[in-house]
């Protein structure tokens, strides 16, 4: 039984979603942000445009051909990407681009593949997304902002088709695969960090590449294609290794876990053909530290502290010292714990649907070991410092399997027999669950409720404190105080004064903010910290941070407004300059002129 | 025979016109064109000499992007491995030899390679079955335009609505020693309020006045001068926004002296 309804028809009502949310980020920015119903309303009634016609049609029994349904996938996520580039449709708005924007700059003014980046000394590294935007700058002419688009919208579509490709090719079922998919729409982080100008947005292209590259060098006919596809795997392997660290990790955890589940199952072509790209993926993860970007251990090593010791102390005393840092709303909560409650259940009737039908299937059960990785997620979320972020974006990943085997039981579930009986009925609840678990993704996932919608500036909170005075502030630094500068400033133009700014922005700085007088303990503080400026800027003395906290580096949240004087101590310093005043934003000198600390 | 090469022979000649029009500095349209298809000819050529021909379309199209995307980053490391800097001509000619080595790969393999069979060919297989029936091939191609019109509408009205969105105005005033010669300063003030505006700008050395600019900015006009720097006494240069000359507007100063008169912050939270 084929559709009535085209998947034009479908593209066509997902293209009115996306118009429709924009119209409601436009309400945001006419001035009330997210305080502003209609524009709320107007976002969500646009992600019900593009997600119900869409999973409809996936979840419906009618027949789809395999062209329909990777058609339907890519409508859909280009419909998502469309609406983060719609957020900030000027230039980069989200934090973590900006940093990947200044690589990029750098690499092209230098010519330099490892250049100094302050805010994410990491990054430096790991220099494939710039280079791929580099070379698209450097063809085309286009700005760094445009090919950024290009290049992430493009890796971002790649990674879901080829993740769609690759379920096909495991579970043989183009159906499942593309509810699977349907499902993976879900990670909380799928249409922010995934699809942002980010290493990792790159970086989870090949890995999709990868997987279906691997597989089908493992179950094609011929030997010359089985070669074919596995040269395709070790590049993909070589340019994940290049791009993120994460995703490089995932990937050879990955190529384990289908090598093993392979030997398990008895499929031994497989498991050697997945055992030997382990093993490539390895040795080339290891060599890259070893040689090259031996501070990503650096890096990791207080995550991977705090997971542990997040994790300890749940296990001993059952609670985590973990701060809570701000509320979110009830609904938003109520819609986090029933997603999780459905992925559970879903997870649980998959792995007994594929214990039951698919035992001897190497990848099916490589997922059904690899979806205890959920649980992993879930003790994180709960446990960790900063386990809503890295519960999120380890989501990922844990979600590839949780989609596979939620499918599984979901397909499972449409078509019972009980569920053919009760009709439409019952249908129609399974499309709402699935829509409202895709809703729980978006409404859980980033930029969080509190900007939601563009709109007007707020202080100290991520992208709702970037604006054009805070980019001009930056700008005016990179200009006047050249490069490199050790400034202390609050969260808001934090990441503008790394990426516009090109400055060694600090954290863990609030010291210098904390007292209305400049005493001693506050001057060797700054002595301590070879702070070169200071910023301040005036709004903190009015507005509470939506985020919590006002300053980078910071976990309580605060309770009160800046006091005033705390900011204007600056003035009255001997041999402090004022260099810059923009009515909000000041920037004094502490250095070059040789300050005199004051007594208190 | 000619047309099952002609795909080699399009990609080899647009790298040459990518890499052409960059060296002639072609118009921005033609470059960007021409560009996008040199970043994609090397992934083209590449997937197609690597995976051979008989790929399905869509493979073959996620293949190419993807190896698209991967060719410049391995290619890029090659270059930074063998001490060849990654400037923009650099990268542009890595494109075209990639290209360009993509032509020769794809000619060798297609003159090594075995006749197809059409029965293991799904593109052949594809193209002998008669075209599915019951489509509305025109109905549904006027859909598609209409719904990629409105999705690029979309993101035009947002980058219209967003050039649109009303901010504060605000004024960026500076007075900073110059990185190269610290015996003198930049003074300098960027309108941003919205509309044109008439500053007064008095430079006061050891609390007198030493010299007083009146100038009008535009919107988005700026104003630069280069003073001389000391801070061996007080500088203070006060910007006043006119017709107001009693409180300083904005406030700078070389850190000698303290300003008595306060900044009026510009106000905020009322767009």
């Amino acid at each position: 039984m084929v559709s009535r309804i085209p998947v034009s028809v479908i593209a066509l009502v997902v293209a009115v979603g996306v118009f429709v949310s924009s119209v409601g980020y436009a309400d945001g920015r006419a001035g009330a942000g997210t305080h502003s119903v209609p524009g709320i309303r107007l976002f969500w009634l646009g992600q019900v445009l593009i997600l119900v016609p869409v999973a409809g049609r996936l979840l419906s029994r009618r027949h789809l051909s395999n062209g329909h349904t990777v058609t339907l996938i890519a409508v859909v996520t280009v419909a998502e990407y469309l609406i983060k580039v719609n957020y900030t449709p000027l230039g980069f708005g989200f934090n973590d681009e900006f940093l990947h924007w200044r690589n990029t700059t750098n690499m092209l003014a230098t010519g330099k593949l490892f250049e100094q980046n302050y805010g994410l000394p990491v990054g430096t590294y790991y220099p494939g997304l710039e280079e791929v935007t580099s070379a698209l700058v450097s063809a085309t002419g286009l700005s760094v902002f445009e090919a950024g688009l290009i290049v992430a919208g493009i890796a971002h579509l790649l990674f879901i088709c080829f993740l769609y490709l690759a379920f096909c090719v495991a579970i043989r079922s183009h159906r499942i695969a593309g509810i699977a998919v349907l499902l993976y729409t879900a990670t909380p982080s799928l249409t922010s960090f995934n699809s942002m100008f980010v290493y990792e947005t790159l970086a989870l292209a090949f890995l999709g590449m990868c997987i279906v590259a691997g597989l089908r060098s493992a179950i094609e006919r011929s030997q010359a294609e089985r070669r074919r596809w596995f040269i395709i795997a070790v590049l993909c392997i070589f340019a994940t290794v290049i791009t993120h660290h994460v995703t490089s990790y995932m990937l050879t955890a990955f190529l384990i876990l289908v090598a093993v589940a392979s030997r398990l199952t008895g499929s031994r072509n497989t498991a050697i053909r997945f055992g030997i790209l382990a093993t490539i993926s390895a040795t080339s993860v290891i060599l890259w530290i070893a040689t090259l970007a031996r501070e990503t251990i650096s890096y990791f090593s207080p995550t991977v502290l705090g997971i542990v010791n997040g994790l300890n102390s749940l296990s001993k005393s059952g609670s985590t010292d973990a701060p809570n840092v701000v509320a979110t709303p009830l609904s938003n909560e109520a819609l986090q714990y029933v997603g999780l409650l459905v992925i559970t259940v879903l997870i649980v009737v998959g792995c007994w649907q594929a214990w039951r039908r698919h035992r001897r299937h190497p990848w099916i059960i490589g997922m059904m070991i690899g979806c205890l990785g959920f649980f992993g997620f879930i003790a994180i979320r709960l446990a960790t410092p900063d386990g809503q972020e890295l519960a999120g974006r380890a989501a990922t990943y844990t979600y590839i399997p949780v989609s596979v085997l939620a499918a599984l039981a979901l397909t499972r579930l449409v078509n019972s027999a009980a569920v053919r009986r009760l009709g439409a009925a019952v249908t129609v609840l399974v499309l709402a669950s699935v829509v409202t678990l895709i809703i729980d993704g978006l409404a859980n996932g980033w930029p969080p409720y509190w900007e939601r919608l563009p709109g007007p500036h707020q202080v100290s909170s991520f992208e709702s404190s970037v604006g054009p005075e805070e980019i001009a502030a930056a700008d005016w630094t990179l200009t006047y105080l050249g490069p490199g500068n050790r400034i202390a400033a609050d969260a808001g133009i934090y990441p503008v004064l790394l990426g516009y700014g090109d400055q060694n922005a600090l954290q863990d700085i609030s010291q210098l903010y904390d007292t209305p007088t400049w005493s001693p303990p506050v001057a060797a503080f700054a002595v301590e910290n070879q702070v070169q400026y200071v910023l301040t800027d005036i709004r903190l003395t009015q507005l509470l941070p939506l985020n919590g906290t006002y300053f980078p580096g910071d976990i309580t949240p605060v309770t009160r407004a800046l006091p005033t004087a705390n900011i204007n101590k600056f003035n009255h310093i001997n041999g402090v300059a004022r260099v810059y005043d923009d009515g909000n934003i000041n920037i004094y000198d502490l250095v070059s002129l040789g300050y005199v600390p004051q007594t208190p | 025979m000619y047309r099952r090469h002609l795909d080699i022979l399009l990609a080899g000649a647009t790298a040459l016109a990518g890499g052409a029009a960059f060296a002639a500095h072609l118009p921005g349209t033609v470059q960007v064109v021409l560009g996008v298809a040199l970043f994609f000819a090397p992934g083209y050529l590449w997937s197609e000499a690597i995976l051979s021909h008989r790929l399905p379309p869509t493979e073959r199209l996620l293949t190419t992007a993807g190896l698209s995307l991967i060719l410049p980053i391995l290619g890029g490391f090659l270059f930074y491995a063998v001490h060849i800097p990654l400037l923009r001509p650099d990268w542009v000619g890595l494109l075209v030899v990639l290209t360009l080595l993509g032509v020769v790969a794809v000619a060798v393999q297609r003159l090594r390679e075995v006749p197809a069979d059409p029965r293991l060919d799904p593109n052949a297989q594809r193209r002998s079955q008669p075209a599915a029936k019951g489509g509305m091939p025109a109905f549904n191609a006027f859909i598609w335009a209409v719904a990629g019109a409105v999705a690029i509408g979309s993101v035009a009205f947002s980058v219209k609505n967003a050039e649109a969105q009303k901010y504060p105005g605000y004024t960026q005033f500076w007075l900073t020693p110059l990185q190269n010669d610290p015996q003198k300063a930049s003074l300098g003030v960027i309108n941003h309020q919205g509309v044109a505006e008439q500053y007064q700008l008095k430079l006061l050395t050891k609390g007198k006045v030493a010299a007083t600019w009146n100038f009008t900015l535009s919107d988005g006009q700026s104003w630069g001068h280069t003073v001389a720097y000391t801070v061996a006494y007080s500088e203070v240069a006060n910007l006043y926004l006119m017709p107001n000359t009693n409180t300083p507007y904005r406030q700078a100063d070389n850190g000698e002296a303290l300003p008595t008169a306060t900044a009026t912050p510009t106000a905020t939270n009322s767009k």
